[in-house]
């Protein structure tokens, strides 16, 4: 599925204003049927869905179709886009209802599939113990529920403030903190419980 | 109203403080937020220690990322891109009313979506009918090619006609107009007998020329002319 394409991760919450500007002027067209603006907005989108995906989904199977869904309701729905929230905040949420409804649909597994956060690859030794421990760190976020993977996944990779991942996800922003919350606490009981392995 | 832009002091400062402390490490707090979390920071040792590992999960998750191409996934949702409110009712019009349009491109699958299977294969057959002998209609003859050939001689290297073109029927000139130079495309001859015109584009530009024309929502049909005339 990788194919080699190395990227800087492009942290949505801090995307400037022009970024969102030219994104809501795709979506206008959009609206008026231009297939090409749709292709810009699609390509520019995709690697990012995919990582936010993949993170919440842990299905690699499912990604594609989840994200060409979520694609589809920007589509047919762009004309509904009314400004009050960033574009990007926008297709996050409609992508995340979309992966919800997918796990519903699949029941979701318990065990984290872990090839999805496998180690890179050996390295000096100290590197090495770094990966290890954050495929560690992977395997128990995997386990987490998919809203506290979300919250996670959008504050630690696509940069986005509480508010906005509050918008995304539908959830009023003490909800946001208390998932991250719980989750860093998790997290911290786990690699304290695990010290002498990493 | 609660807006989340306040800190709420019914929780301790340090309780706060741990809880936006993945924030302040990703910068989107705000300015009055991020003083109190490091006031708090200067003080406390637990919230410095916590402040160090949520800094060491960000940096190992914004570790560069092999990502895969979008071009296969595209490819497979392009098929689905069906036109939608205004446009896809003014398809659906052209389906029953203007036949030369129901023909054009990828928006003539749209009927077969539902209804009985004698539906779809009745228009099956229409749509060959109709494509066959509004091509008839609307091709150009040769004998007029080659006169505005003749009459751009000297000229710019454009070529005298290279695309076919309609237009949907209710579009304004100030639309056609636009459309046109967004193509960097002119109008070389037409109205045909069903609305078609005959445009010209730079020969070297066609097939981008083509795709712009057939992206624009008021554009029935764009087809090229070069396989007819050099048949």
């Amino acid at each position: 599925m990788r194919k080699g394409q190395v990227t800087e991760p492009v942290p949505d919450g801090r995307r400037g204003a022009d970024a969102s500007a030219d994104e809501a002027a795709l979506l206008r067209r959009i609206a008026a049927g231009d297939r090409l603006a749709f292709e810009t907005l699609y390509r520019g989108y995709f690697p990012r869905l995919t990582r936010f995906l993949e993170r919440v989904i842990r299905s690699p199977q499912m990604v594609e179709e989840v994200l060409n869904d979520a694609m589809m309701v920007v589509w047919r729905k762009a004309a509904t886009f009314n400004g009050q929230s960033k574009v990007s905040t926008w297709i996050f949420a409609i992508a995340y209802r979309k992966a919800l409804k997918a796990l519903k649909r699949f029941d979701e597994p318990l065990e984290a599939d872990e090839q999805l956060f496998e180690s890179p690859g050996p390295g000096p030794e100290s590197l090495l113990m770094q990966r290890q421990r954050f495929s560690l760190l992977m395997q128990q976020i995997g386990r987490m529920s998919p809203e506290h993977r979300a919250v996670i996944e959008l504050t630690c990779y696509h940069g986005c403030a509480y508010r906005e991942i509050a918008q995304i996800l539908g959830c009023p922003v003490d909800t946001v903190k208390t998932r991250m919350f719980h989750a860093r606490k998790r997290l911290r009981q786990f690699l304290s419980d695990r010290k002498e392995e990493i | 109203m609660m807006t989340g832009r306040i800190l709420n002091f019914a929780k301790s400062p340090h309780q706060s403080a741990q809880e936006l402390l993945p924030w302040l490490v990703n910068g989107t707090l705000d300015d009055q937020e991020r003083t109190q979390v490091e006031q708090h920071l200067q003080g406390c040792p637990a919230c410095r220690a916590e402040l160090d590992s949520m800094q060491a999960l960000q940096s190992a998750y914004a570790d560069s990322e092999l990502v895969p191409e979008a071009d296969a996934a595209l490819a497979r949702l392009r098929p689905q891109l069906q036109p939608v409110g205004p446009a896809r009712r003014r398809s659906a019009d052209r389906a029953r009313l203007a036949p030369f349009g129901a023909a054009s491109g990828w928006m003539k699958l749209a009927p077969f979506g539902a209804g009985p299977t004698w539906i779809k294969v009745a228009l099956a057959v229409q749509f060959c009918l109709i494509f066959a002998l509004g091509w008839q209609v609307l091709r150009p003859d040769q004998a007029g090619l080659e006169y505005h050939a003749l009459a751009a001689a000297g000229g710019p290297a454009r070529a005298a006609g290279n695309v076919v073109v309609v237009f949907d029927p209710t579009a304004p000139q100030r639309d056609v107009a636009q459309i046109l130079r967004r193509s960097d495309a002119r109008i070389v001859d037409g109205p045909t007998a069903a609305n078609g015109f005959v445009l010209a584009v730079a020969a070297g530009d066609l097939r981008a020329a083509l795709e712009r024309l057939r992206a624009e929502p008021q554009v029935v049909l764009a087809e090229p002319l070069e396989a007819q005339r050099t048949r």
